[in-house]
Formats: structure tokens, C-alpha cells, sequence
């Protein structure tokens, strides 16, 4: 007799095939593939086909060989993510340039009223100036201009170039001014108009112009304009070259969104949690009203919008309307959003204050009773629905070697956080928290402001090295690698992806540090904190302590780094945790299917 | 005889007619001035890929230039094949600024930094 274990989860469906030999089933292949369709939707058939395929392929038997398929049945969950930004800087009336081109002419700050480089004749002698030299101006040219300018007396103390041509510029003129380069939009800089040029030496960063009280010295500010030049002073923080400019209308101003607040309803009390006081807030009031029973966002609020997203999404997915929705769970994180400055010259991006948020909901049992029963007509194997999930998972993890009771398995997967405990008298609590993998790539992209899922997706998964030499790469580690064939030029001193033994090149203003950080603080703000509420709600008496074993199962468990960042968070509590290893061989994939086949044997 | 080590690490630029080639040494040149990266050039007779090659072994940096009279030009690095140049440009290019981005490149290679591509 040959019995299939089904698992349809959110992101993959996963067969385990066994033959029962005298009451003990005996492994004989693994199948897997995407899960077809929404999880506990008749759509769910084709993954189970072509998983359960896969697995009779590498069995070397055939579909009619098969006597029972076992489903799970589905815990009826689902997650979703969404962000809201809730600060955002505007400049109107562009005044600012705050870019990082990679050579600067000359060194030095420079004030002066902006004029044409070619104008340069009509302009008085002692005046102080900024010469503008677009495109078309070939900097041989600009710089006879600015030498002959100088002659006249002039006081010509600053350049702004679109071209890359400002240390070819600097060469060539009789006096050292600050130059800055490779202004795309220099058609907006304002003419006749005050600006300061500020280029600092190499290895150094801008000074005056990063300082908002220098720029108030510069300008002659009073301190109502030195507050609203706050953000400019910010955005050129660590710039090695800068040009600010006043336009008498001028403003920046950092808005502040009004970002609302959620009402969180727990089973005894209620309470409100201001979303611009931060993440820790609004964990802290979920922790002391579980279970909850919903979630709202004050009303007209980029909260409400951001829980009926998430309200709306859902009630697609399970066809209720948006006001059966009830979010059982929430999880909330602070992030910085990359985003482009509205009204600079050169590109530049502004990192605003931002909260991801992940909401889980419980929708009325999943029918995977017809699922079942399409399965049945389908494939035409018997079907039988098999245990809770939690369950089955527990089983499968216990295949694991070297676990034993009590046990808890943490299912980390791509929507929510699931665990569950088994404690010595077979008893078992399971829970589900919003939040997992699709949030921590919500959290990569917005930090480091890449719009590209797979790249993201990437990124999360592989590790970063810099390309060093033609023949050698820097692993994020330190360790260097070397290569025998020479590497493509294109992907020469860029900062890549080790996928899979190929470089795929990253977008080049990102460095290998801050990709490895924000990486690592993304895993860190889901997993490690669901870890911890997961395992504090399923434990004896509420105790961490109280648990021994935790296996890590499910698809985010087979990441390179997520299990050891958990571990080491739980290490502290005494807890042995690890990656788990399904039947001693499957890695921590396949417990469910393991668990569903074991299920009704004695172990 | 001069010594290695008294050798200035330079980009070495190896072309064939200061006549015909002026123009194209110009641009190339200002590429490499742009990222101030310092550049020495030869005259030598011989195919652009041995030029480079050789411009390259001649470099403390390992890095070189050919520049054919017919104004094909490939940028070398030491370690590489004579055949596969790290960037080349083709006979009859018309847009002459690829002259100053191969110059640019010459020099960023030689800073380890990103090479900029059209």
C-alpha cells in the first residue's frame, strides 16, 4: 500500500510518498511545486498534480500505484503587508543640489549670484558670481571664460556643471573655486539667484552645507528660516559636494503626514495606539489586549487606508465582504522609506520615516472538503483530510534527529509566523502571527528604495560581495575569492549578488555594508520578534524558559541566515533551536506532508 | 635603465599616428584627466590588439590603451587575453565621446570603481 501526504500551503504544495510495510511507513520519495491558485480553493488541484508528479517520477512508480491521498487541513489564515509613509519633504521652488558625483572640481566653499557662464561679460566688476555651464558649453570654452572673467576682476567663486567635466574645468582655470558636477537638471537652477557651492577634500564631507546653522550664516537666516532649512541641512548630510540656493519664494518643508491612529479591540478592553509614536507602542498595546478580536485605523487617516488595503485584499481572497473582516493579529515595524526628493536637481533621494505593518486574519474555515472531493475526481485516488496542520507539522518535526517532547515547531513562512508546542501529555497549542517573508522583502525594498521584486527577493536570499579585480571578489564576510576566467567588466568594482555561482550586479549606490545591514535588521524586526511572541503565546505557563526544542521548518527556514539569527535570540533563553531535518534527510521542508503520512501509525 | 620601481604608475596609451589620431588622443585622454587618473602615450606600429596588450604590460597599473590609425581602439588590463579587451571601439564610430568613456573607464578601472557603459 502507498500513501501520499498532500501540504497545500500559501506558496508551495509538498507531497511525501511512503510505502506501508507492516504497519510502518517507509519514505520512499518527496515531490514538490507552487501551489496553484489561492490555498483551500478548488484551484489548488493542479499544484497537488504536478507535486504529486514530481514525487511519483522520482519513485519510478506510477499515479494508479497510489492507494490514499492525505490532505492537511488548512489552517484557515492569511497575511498581508502594507506601508505608509508618514513624513515627506517637498521643496518647492528647487533649492537644492545634494548629489554625489564621483569627481568634483576643486575644493572649497563659494558664494554668489547664479549666471550664465557666456554672460559672464556683462556681469560688473566685484560682483560675487557661480558660473552655470550647461551641456552645450564645451569646458575647454567655460574655462576661457572663467580665466578671462577672473582677469577682469571678477569674483567668480563657485561652478555648477552639467557635464562630468569639473575637474577638466579645474584644471584649467588660474583660480581653485568649488565645482560641482553632473547636475542633470541644470536648466531648473534659478539665475540671478544667491547659491552656495561647497565641495570638501577628498575623504571629507560637506561641512557648512549639512549644517543648518551654516547655511543660516551663509543666507542670513532668522530662526523661523533656519527651522524650515532643516531638511536640506539633513538630505546633504555625508555629501562630499553640495550647492544650495534660495529662490526668495522658496521653501522646503518636511510635511508631516497625519498618519493616524489604530484602534485595537481586544476580547476584554480596547485601547488606541498613535501610529506616529512608533512600532514599540502599538506592539506593546497588542501584547496587552490578546486575543484580538480587530483593528481599525482612525477614520479619513493613512492608517484606516492602510488597514482597508489590507481589509479589501482579503475579502477577495476570501470572498466575505470588508466588514467580516476581522484582523486577528498585527505586527508593526518602524522603517525608513529611500524616496525621491520632489523638487531637487540632481536626483536625490531622502530617507522618510515610515511603519510596515503585516495584518493576519482568520476567514471562516477553508472548504477543503472540496477540495478534497476535485482532487478525488481528478486524479481518481481516494482523498482523506487529515489532521490540523499544527499537528501535522509537529509530527513531521519530530522526525527531526535529535528532538524529543516537549517540542515546539515554528513554521516560518512567506505570509505568517505559525508555532505550535506539544508538551509531555500529548497536548498541543498552536498560534498564527501576521508577518514573514513578504515582510521582510516590503522592508528591503523600501530601505534600500528598489522597486524590482526579484531583485529584492534576491537580495534576500544571497548573500553580497564587491568585485575587487577582474579576478577577484570580496565575499560580505571579508573572504576573498578568486577566479580563474576573468569576470565580465560590467560587473568590475560593482557590488553583487552571489546567486547560485553567478554575480547578478546591484544597483551601483547601494554598498555591500548597508545591503547586509538592512537585510539582516529586516529578518531581524519579523522574525526574531515573532519568534519571541509566537513562542511566549504556545509555552507552558507563558514561559519561554519552559521550552527546550524548537525546529525551524517551513520555506523562510531554508534561508542562509534567518534560523541562525533566531537561534541566537533564543539562545538566550536556554532553548536549543535549529534549522529542523525532516526524516533526517529532507531539511526543514516536507513536515506537514511527513506528519500527515505518519499520522494514524504508531511512532 | 630605469628600475620598476621608479617607474610612475600611469595608464599607458600605445597609437599609431599622432596625425591621423589626435583627435580620438584628446578625448581619451580627458577621460582619464576627469577621474585624475595620470597618462603617458607612445607612438608604436602594430595591430590595436597587441598595442593594448602590450601599452598594458608596459603599465605599473596593468592597465593600457591601443589606438589604431584607423582609429579602433580597445582598453587593456595585463592579465587579460590580447583578444578580449576589457571595452573596445570599433572602426567608424561616430559618436566621439565613446573615445572620452574609454578613457574614463582606463582610469576607473584603475581606481576600482564601477565602469560606465552607453
Amino acid at each position: 500500500m502507498i500513501i501520499a501526504g498532500a501540504d497545500i500551503g500559501n506558496n508551495t504544495t509538498e507531497i511525501a510518498l511512503a510505502r506501508i510495510k507492516g504497519h510502518k511507513p517507509e519514505f520512499v520519495a518527496v515531490g514538490i511545486s507552487t501551489t496553484t491558485g489561492i490555498k483551500g480553493t478548488p484551484d489548488n488541484v493542479v499544484g497537488v498534480r504536478l507535486a504529486l508528479e514530481d514525487a511519483v517520477r522520482k519513485a519510478g512508480i506510477s499515479f494508479k500505484d497510489i492507494d490514499l491521498i492525505k490532505i492537511n487541513e488548512a489552517t484557515p489564515v492569511i497575511a498581508d503587508v502594507a506601508m505608509e509613509t508618514i513624513t515627506e519633504t517637498i521643496i518647492t521652488e528647487s533649492t537644492m543640489i545634494g548629489h554625489n558625483p564621483s569627481t568634483p572640481g576643486g575644493v572649497g566653499l563659494g558664494t554668489g549670484v547664479t549666471v550664465p557662464v557666456f554672460n559672464l561679460d556683462e556681469c560688473k566688476v566685484g560682483e560675487d558670481l557661480i558660473a552655470i555651464i550647461p551641456k552645450n558649453v564645451d569646458f575647454e570654452d567655460a574655462a576661457n571664460f572663467i580665466n578671462k572673467a577672473l582677469k577682469r576682476g571678477l569674483n567668480i567663486n563657485g561652478a555648477i556643471v552639467q557635464k562630468d567635466d569639473g575637474v577638466l574645468i579645474s584644471n584649467r582655470i588660474v583660480k581653485r573655486i568649488p565645482i560641482v558636477d553632473e547636475v542633470s537638471l541644470i536648466e531648473k537652477v534659478p539665475l540671478k539667484t544667491k547659491a552656495v557651492v561647497e565641495v570638501a577634500e577628498p575623504g571629507f564631507t560637506v561641512k557648512t552645507l549639512s549644517n543648518p546653522y551654516g547655511i543660516a550664516t551663509q543666507f542670513d537666516l532668522n530662526p523661523d528660516e533656519t527651522k524650515s532649512i532643516v531638511p536640506i541641512a539633513r538630505a546633504l548630510i555625508g555629501n562630499r559636494s553640495a550647492v544650495v540656493i534660495r529662490t526668495p519664494l522658496g521653501d522646503v518643508k518636511e510635511r508631516k503626514i497625519p498618519a493616524g491612529s489604530l484602534l485595537i479591540r481586544g476580547e476584554n478592553a480596547k485601547g488606541t495606539a498613535d501610529i506616529e509614536n512608533g512600532s514599540d507602542l502599538i506592539m506593546e498595546m497588542v501584547e496587552r489586549l490578546w486575543p484580538l478580536t480587530d483593528v481599525e485605523g482612525s477614520a479619513g487617516s493613512n492608517a484606516n487606508g492602510l488597514l482597508s488595503r489590507v481589509r479589501e485584499i482579503m475579502s477577495i481572497v476570501t470572498g466575505q465582504t470588508t466588514n467580516d473582516i476581522k484582523i486577528q493579529d498585527i505586527l508593526a515595524v518602524d522603517t525608513l522609506v529611500r524616496q525621491k526628493v520632489k523638487g531637487g536637481l540632481a536626483n536625490e533621494f531622502f530617507s522618510e520615516d515610515a511603519v510596515a505593518l503585516a495584518a493576519m486574519v482568520k476567514s471562516s474555515r477553508l472548504p477543503m472538503e472540496k477540495v478534497a472531493k476535485k482532487i478525488g475526481d481528478e486524479i481518481k485516488i481516494p482523498v482523506q483530510i487529515g489532521g490540523i496542520e499544527a499537528s501535522m507539522a509537529i509530527l513531521g518535526a519530530l522526525t527531526t534527529p535529535g528532538v524529543t517532547f516537549p517540542l515546539a515547531v515554528l513554521d516560518l513562512g512567506g505570509g505568517s509566523t505559525d508555532a505550535a508546542f506539544i508538551n509531555g501529555e500529548n497536548k498541543i497549542k498552536a498560534v498564527h502571527l501576521a508577518g514573514a517573508g513578504e515582510m521582510v522583502n516590503m522592508l528591503i525594498a523600501a530601505e534600500l528604495g528598489i522597486n524590482d521584486k526579484s531583485i529584492v527577493e534576491d537580495i534576500k536570499r544571497y548573500p553580497v560581495a564587491k568585485v575587487e579585480s577582474l579576478f577577484s571578489i570580496r565575499l560580505e564576510d571579508g573572504i576573498v575569492k578568486f577566479y580563474e576566467e576573468p569576470l565580465d567588466p560590467k560587473v568590475f568594482a560593482r557590488v553583487v549578488l552571489l546567486k547560485e555561482g553567478e554575480l547578478v550586479p546591484l544597483p551601483a549606490e547601494l554598498n555591500v555594508e548597508k545591503i547586509r545591514m538592512v537585510r539582516r535588521k529586516a529578518k531581524e524586526q519579523v522574525f526574531v520578534k515573532n519568534a519571541l511572541r509566537a513562542l511566549s503565546r504556545v509555552a507552558p505557563a507563558s514561559n519561554i524558559r519552559l521550552i527546550d526544542f524548537v525546529v525551524l521548518v517551513g520555506g523562510s527556514a531554508l534561508d542562509f541566515e534567518i534560523p541562525e539569527i533566531i537561534s541566537d535570540a533564543l539562545a538566550e533563553y536556554g532553548i536549543v533551536s535549529g534549522r529542523g531535518n525532516i526524516r533526517g534527510c529532507e531539511g526543514p521542508r516536507n513536515a506537514v506532508a511527513t506528519g500527515l503520512v505518519l499520522s494514524g501509525f504508531k511512532i | 635603465m630605469k628600475v620598476y620601481e621608479d617607474i610612475k604608475p600611469s595608464v599607458i596609451i600605445y597609437y599609431e599616428n599622432p596625425a591621423i589620431n589626435h583627435a580620438e588622443l584628446r578625448l581619451i585622454k580627458e577621460g582619464l584627466e576627469e577621474e585624475g587618473v595620470p597618462v603617458e602615450t607612445k607612438i608604436a606600429k602594430d595591430n590595436v590588439e597587441s598595442l593594448a596588450i602590450n601599452a598594458a604590460r608596459e603599465s605599473r597599473l596593468g592597465i593600457g590603451i591601443g589606438l589604431s590609425s584607423g582609429g579602433v581602439c580597445h582598453l587593456q588590463h595585463r592579465r587579460m587575453l590580447p583578444g578580449n579587451p576589457i571595452m573596445k571601439i570599433q572602426f567608424g564610430v561616430q559618436d566621439k565621446s565613446y573615445y572620452r568613456l574609454l578613457g574614463c573607464n582606463a582610469a576607473r578601472l584603475a581606481k576600482i570603481m564601477p565602469l560606465k557603459w552607453m
